[in-house]
């Protein structure tokens, strides 16, 4: 099987350097893109001195369109595996195995590396739970499946959904859409319990006035589906 | 200064600025049809008061301005709409090219930029 990884990676000097040498540091044998957002940092080089290989956009298109441009680029290139990571340090790559078996033993066409599956050492703040709780009911009720971690960004995905998702994908806040999105298409999605670290560097994008966006934006996207 | 004067001026200057800018093609030819269409109606109600009336008329507005305060921000409000299209569309277009000149500079040499 041909694997690679695609992290995007905005303003991510501090961390991308550990993000990409463990990657690789677990799989030497998977290709590790980085697609750097347009970045104003030294992400990019950061990025190539880890070893990845770097798109990088002349353009800031937001999470969305680096990570369609991974999944673009895992089409052309023929790879039967794509997996997203975030650039933050958050996923544990040594979970990026469990994720391909699934897709290997074709159990899924997508995988999604959940932190509630199961109890894990993940803890999030009260306001954060309640609208990961909620999106995580209206997508099962949507989707009439369980989902437990929408919007979780650790995903690995099968050729079927490269494909669909390199013509496709949602410009900002992808993450819960994109369930919903592939569900209505037959695609078959299993989620798989990970461990996730605290964000080793950065802040959280997500302001008071930011979540009510994302809330309503993602409530409608998932209500008008294309 | 009569109004409707005031009103004619202004129109006959939306239409020069219409112009300028179609004949520099500054403007993408397909909007100068529509804004030289748009400036010769506002002439043409500007200097026939009557049509005005006649029009708020049809639809029960007893005071013509009032008919084409209410015709000129729905107009407006369909103009915005469609051009939000437009600008959705570009977006899309320009995400495209940035993720293609992204992977061609990548594959393409180092990608230096």
């Amino acid at each position: 099987m041909k694997v690679m990884v695609v992290v995007p990676a905005y303003n991510e000097e501090k961390n991308i350097y550990k993000v990409v040498a463990s990657i690789k540091e677990y799989h030497p044998e998977i290709d590790v893109v980085v697609v750097n957002d347009g970045s104003k940092d030294n992400t990019c080089f950061e990025a190539k001195r880890a070893g990845a290989f770097v798109i990088d956009l002349p353009q800031n298109l937001g999470i969305g369109g680096a990570v369609q441009t991974g999944y673009l680029y895992g089409k052309r290139n023929d790879y039967d595996v794509v997996i997203q990571i975030d650039g933050d340090g958050q996923h544990d790559p040594k979970d990026i195995s469990r994720l391909v078996e699934v897709i290997e033993n074709k159990e899924a066409d997508m995988v999604i590396g959940s932190r509630f599956v199961e109890q894990t050492e993940y803890e999030s703040s009260s306001m954060r739970k309640l609208g990961i709780n909620f999106f995580s009911r209206f997508v099962s009720f949507v989707c009439k499946q369980n989902f437990y971690d929408t919007t979780s960004g650790y995903r690995a995905a099968n050729r079927k959904v490269i494909e669909l998702f390199s013509t496709y994908y949602p410009k900002d806040y992808p993450e819960v859409e994109t369930i919903v999105y592939a569900i209505k298409r037959g695609i078959r999605i299993k989620e798989v319990s990970v461990d996730m670290n605290k964000r080793q560097g950065g802040k959280s994008s997500i302001t008071p006035l930011k979540s009510v966006y994302y809330m309503i934006k993602v409530t409608s996207a998932i209500l008008l589906q294309p | 200064m009569n109004a409707y004067i005031y009103c004619f001026i202004l129109s006959l200057l939306f239409l020069a600025a219409a112009l300028y800018f179609s004949k520099t093609r500054v403007l993408n030819f397909k909007y100068s049809v529509f804004w030289i269409s748009i400036s010769l109606i506002l002439i043409m109600l500007s200097l026939n008061k009557r049509l005005t009336e006649k029009m708020a008329g049809l639809v029960n507005i007893s005071y013509a301005p009032a008919f084409l305060f209410v015709t000129g921000i729905v107009f407006a409000f369909f103009l915005i709409f469609y051009l939000t299209i437009t600008i959705s569309s570009l977006q899309n277009k320009i995400t495209k090219l940035v993720q293609e000149i992204g992977i061609i500079k990548s594959t393409k040499g180092n990608g230096d930029s």
